[in-house]
């Protein structure tokens, strides 16, 4: 799966570069954020703005990559469409996860900041 | 095919009814992934809410999934075939598949898994009969002589 890397002062962005990560795309997705990640920020942004669709398997793995950035190292949510946004909401995963409007508060000095120390609270 | 495999009250309401969509697919990854494609595009033609759109896509997705992985165990073999039909203010989903019974020979629960646990023991799965649930009107499943077939209903003013 094809996945852009851009490190800020705020943090690790990866976005992935497909609008689903569905039950056929979720082993790839996972391979990718942990090529992508073995070394790098402690704070990882996962960028979800092309992603149109995520069913469980692609929450699962989601879930399973920030899991495997290990303690120590966070990952954030930016940019989530609607649909994305029900299904972290529903199975209450948003309170796991840190998510941010969209990329430019997710990585903003003072807001990404707050959310490096553990205090972010931006959705 | 013919129409008995669809249940008993399949065709029994009045009533106008106008089908959606009705295919039949294998149950792998990227035949079921086409057969959402085609389902979403049915509902954009016919002027369905944005917001029933994404809650039958999620719900569709995870059934199939489920199909694939329990009632044809993962060997992304086995037909899936689905209807879905417009009538009154209801969208009608049928769903038959050839595979294994469901455990216990009842849909499960779909309990939400806790998720006030240590990072390490997060769930990465077991949410899918959860957000089926939480998505539906009304939802039945009946054992067939060989296979599974399960009827969701939307109620297509639901906001």
């Amino acid at each position: 799966m094809e996945l852009n890397t851009i490190e800020t002062d705020a943090a690790q962005v990866l976005t992935p570069m497909v609008d689903r990560i569905d039950a056929a795309s979720a082993i790839q997705f996972k391979d990718a954020v942990r090529a992508a990640t073995v070394e790098g920020p402690d704070r990882v942004v996962l960028d979800l703005g092309n992603v149109r669709f995520v069913d469980s398997s692609g929450l699962g793995a989601i879930v399973s990559s920030m899991k495997h950035l290990g303690q120590g190292r966070k990952m954030d949510l930016a940019a989530l469409n609607p649909d994305v946004d029900k299904v972290f909401r529903l199975t209450r995963m948003d309170t796991v996860f840190t998510i941010y409007k969209d990329i430019e508060t997710a990585t903003d000095p003072q807001t990404g900041a707050d959310a490096a120390a553990g205090t972010g609270h931006a959705s | 095919m013919h129409a008995a495999p669809f249940g008993p009250n399949a065709q029994s309401k009045g009533g106008a009814s106008c089908r959606l969509y009705k295919a039949r697919f294998q149950s792998d990854n990227l035949s079921t992934r086409d057969a959402l494609a085609d389902i979403r595009r049915a509902m954009v033609k016919n002027a369905l809410h944005d917001d029933l759109i994404g809650r039958v896509e999620i719900v569709l997705a995870e059934l199939f999934n489920n199909i694939a992985e329990h009632a044809y165990r993962d060997t992304g073999e086995g037909e899936v075939r689905c209807s879905i039909d417009l009538r009154g203010s209801d969208m009608i989903v049928e769903v038959t598949d050839q595979g294994a019974p469901m455990p216990g020979g009842e849909m499960p629960e779909g309990t939400l898994p806790d998720i006030d646990v240590a990072l390490d023991d997060l769930p990465e799965g077991g949410f899918g009969w959860f957000i089926i649930r939480s998505q539906v009107n009304a939802l039945s499943h009946h054992r067939l002589a060989l296979g599974n077939f399960t009827r969701l209903t939307f109620d297509t003013r639901a906001t």
